[in-house]
């Protein structure tokens, strides 16, 4: 059963094998001159004025976050609604109180103040 | 497709708590925004009413506590078998789930009562933190009675997720957030490697119900073997078995410690549990050599948790070590898997829940002006000036050691006499050595407690809900020592056969 997979592996090593092998052939072979302006950090041909490490305000992450439970939310919709007719009211219950939930939450976080920007 | 019969009344002791949970997180947004409407609130009367709200969402959660249990306890009492699940069963709701859900109900209501003035001590009184304590509660409700690998997960990360978000419960403690973090990353790889042993589970016998694994096991094979050997030990780590240990001491000392009383008891209940069936369910003929590796872990646990504590400076990550070391006093019980050894294991989780609250509950009574006076040396001449106090922590450190006249030792009493009826000599012997090295650092307590001076004067007093809960653990404690199989006010129950009725879900 194993052995079907066999084609895979062995496509698998080829990749491994080539992209690793075409990195040493760079590194080893390649010529390497470096000097001030080459090593200098190049953003469009101007001087980086600040750091590109910067921080990100946490409401983008809260966002994203709360995003994630509607995303969520609506894949387990979708189901539901496609199959609305063959359900009927035991599907429709359940979604009810598959929502409560998220209901709960939803106001939860709204008085909480977590979606005021 | 067919609507399915579905029997709700089996599902109350989940419904209480869930519900529960909404409800407390709903209650506290409204209650505070009663009482923090307009500008100007000055701090002292928001740390009250803080207070005041802490009181109503406790007393809420402990009524859907209590009244889960309730439920628990009749379903007992009826001898309710039920299954549930599209098709094939998820969940198994018999004697064992719902002895174990009235256990972990009566964990978490204890709990719940540790925090009402622990929490306002340390300044943490934020009213998430009963909701989250309520749905991990749902999730081991949902693990004890799981029959199938998907539910297990399900009940598994329910169980796990409130419970990082409540180690790192005292945000501004460096600590907590660190036992936070390390709980969460240890607890993803633990749950990768449980992932990855049911995939190979699966794989190999085609199934995800336990009972449907161990049709598919029949045949072993090296996949099987794996798999099952990954599981166990994504298990193992919950339940903090030597060598999957090492987040416990971290945690336990930087959580606060209502979270640490809880996790300890409910965690190691619920894991534990989950782990007996599925064993029992879905290896019925692997006996021997899952044995000898569930020996190894107990040993391995008994050891190094017993040796580690010795060192230990302070009390909270003393009782982390001793909770390595009770977890691998369970395995011995596993590795001999017999019927009386079930038996044994759900007896000591029972007692064994009444000796970690009481000394959780003894480090809560002294914590105040913001923070735990947790090293060895604050208890230093307790005796003194709280004789109650100093004596009940030494009923709780005794009845951890395992000497007689306390439930400890009967609790280890029927798991010894249950793994020598199974021939786990070797683990037997290693139990009790190991249990007379654990004396040193149980009676180092008392030691400093009656021998020494008082060097702290806090004034603190233990709070009436405190009270409460110690009473109760040390009358446990003490009741247990004697009546674990008698019954002397003719209530017609008896623990041990309590437990006997559970542990006899196989049958």
């Amino acid at each position: 059963m194993l052995s079907e997979y066999l084609g895979v592996l062995l496509m698998l090593g080829i990749a491994v094998a080539l992209t690793v092998g075409m990195l040493l052939v760079h590194v080893y072979l390649g010529p390497k001159r470096s000097f001030d302006k080459k090593l200098a950090p190049f953003e469009c041909g101007e001087e980086p004025i600040v750091s590109p490490r910067q921080r990100h305000a946490v409401k983008f992450y809260l966002v994203a976050i709360l995003f994630v439970v509607f995303d969520v939310e609506a894949v387990f919709f979708y189901p539901w609604g496609a199959t609305f007719l063959e359900t009927g009211l035991p599907g429709l219950t359940t979604i009810a109180i598959f929502s409560v939930p998220l209901v709960v939450g939803l106001v939860y976080e709204w008085s909480k103040g977590a979606l005021e920007w | 497709m067919e609507a399915e019969a579905f029997d709700v009344a089996a599902l109350a002791p989940l419904g209480f708590v869930a519900i529960g949970a909404l409800v407390t997180l709903m209650l506290e947004v409204v209650l505070s925004r009663r009482a923090f409407v307009g500008e100007g609130v000055d701090p002292e009367t928001r740390l009250v009413a803080r207070a005041r709200i802490g009181i109503v969402l406790a007393f809420a959660s402990s009524a859907a506590i209590v009244l889960a249990m309730y439920a628990a306890i009749y379903q007992f009492e009826l001898g309710f078998e039920t299954a549930f699940g599209p098709g094939r069963p998820m969940l198994q709701l018999d004697a064992l789930s719902t002895f174990a859900t009235a256990l972990i109900g009566l964990g978490a209501l204890l709990s719940v009562w540790l925090s009402i003035t622990y929490l306002p001590a340390l300044r943490i009184n934020h009213g998430e933190y009963y909701a989250l304590l309520l749905l991990s509660t749902a999730g081991m409700f949902v693990l004890v009675s799981a029959v199938d690998l998907i539910s297990l997960y399900l009940g598994l990360e329910l169980t796990s997720l409130p419970i990082y978000a409540l180690a790192g419960f005292n945000r501004r403690r460096l600590r907590s957030n660190e036992a936070a973090l390390k709980y969460f990353l240890m607890g993803a790889v633990a749950s990768a490697v449980l992932l990855y042993g049911m995939a190979l589970l699966y794989g190999a016998t085609g199934h995800t119900d336990f009972t449907g694994i161990s049709q598919g096991f029949a045949g072993g094979g090296g996949l099987a073997l794996s798999g099952l050997a990954l599981v166990i030990a994504g298990l193992a780590f919950k339940v903090s078995v030597v060598p999957f240990h090492q987040w416990t001491p971290d945690v336990y000392e930087g959580a606060p410690t209502s979270v640490t009383a809880f996790m300890a008891v409910t965690v190691k209940t619920a894991g534990f549990v989950v782990l007996m069936r599925f064993l029992v369910l879905a290896l019925p003929e692997m006996g021997e050599k899952v044995s000898v590796l569930l020996g190894v872990l107990a040993g391995l646990s008994m050891l190094i948790g017993n040796l580690m504590a010795v060192v230990q400076d302070n009390v909270k990550r003393m009782l982390a070590y001793s909770a390595v070391a009770h977890a691998g006093y369970l395995m011995v019980g596993f590795a001999a898997g017999t019927p009386e050894a079930w038996t044994a294991v759900l007896f000591y989780l029972f007692v064994y829940l009444f000796m970690t609250v009481g000394v959780f509950c003894v480090v809560i009574a002294l914590a105040q002006g913001g923070r735990e006076w947790d090293s060895i040396e604050d208890f230093a001449g307790l005796a003194s000036q709280r004789p109650a106090l100093a004596a009940v922590m030494t009923l709780f450190l005794l009845s951890l050691a395992g000497i007689p006249g306390t439930a400890g030792f009967m609790a280890k009493f029927y798991l010894v006499v249950a793994a020598v009826d199974a021939g786990q000599i070797a683990l037997v012997l290693i139990l009790v050595g190991t249990s007379m090295v654990s004396f040193f650092y149980y009676l180092r307590l008392p030691v400093v407690m009656y021998m020494q001076k008082r060097r702290q004067d806090p004034d603190a007093e233990t709070s009436s809900s405190e009270i409460v809960v110690l009473a109760l653990c040390a009358a446990a404690i003490l009741y247990f020592a004697f009546f674990a199989q008698a019954d002397p006010f003719g209530t017609g129950v008896r623990a041990l056969d309590v437990a006997g009725r559970a542990a006899d879900f196989l049958h």
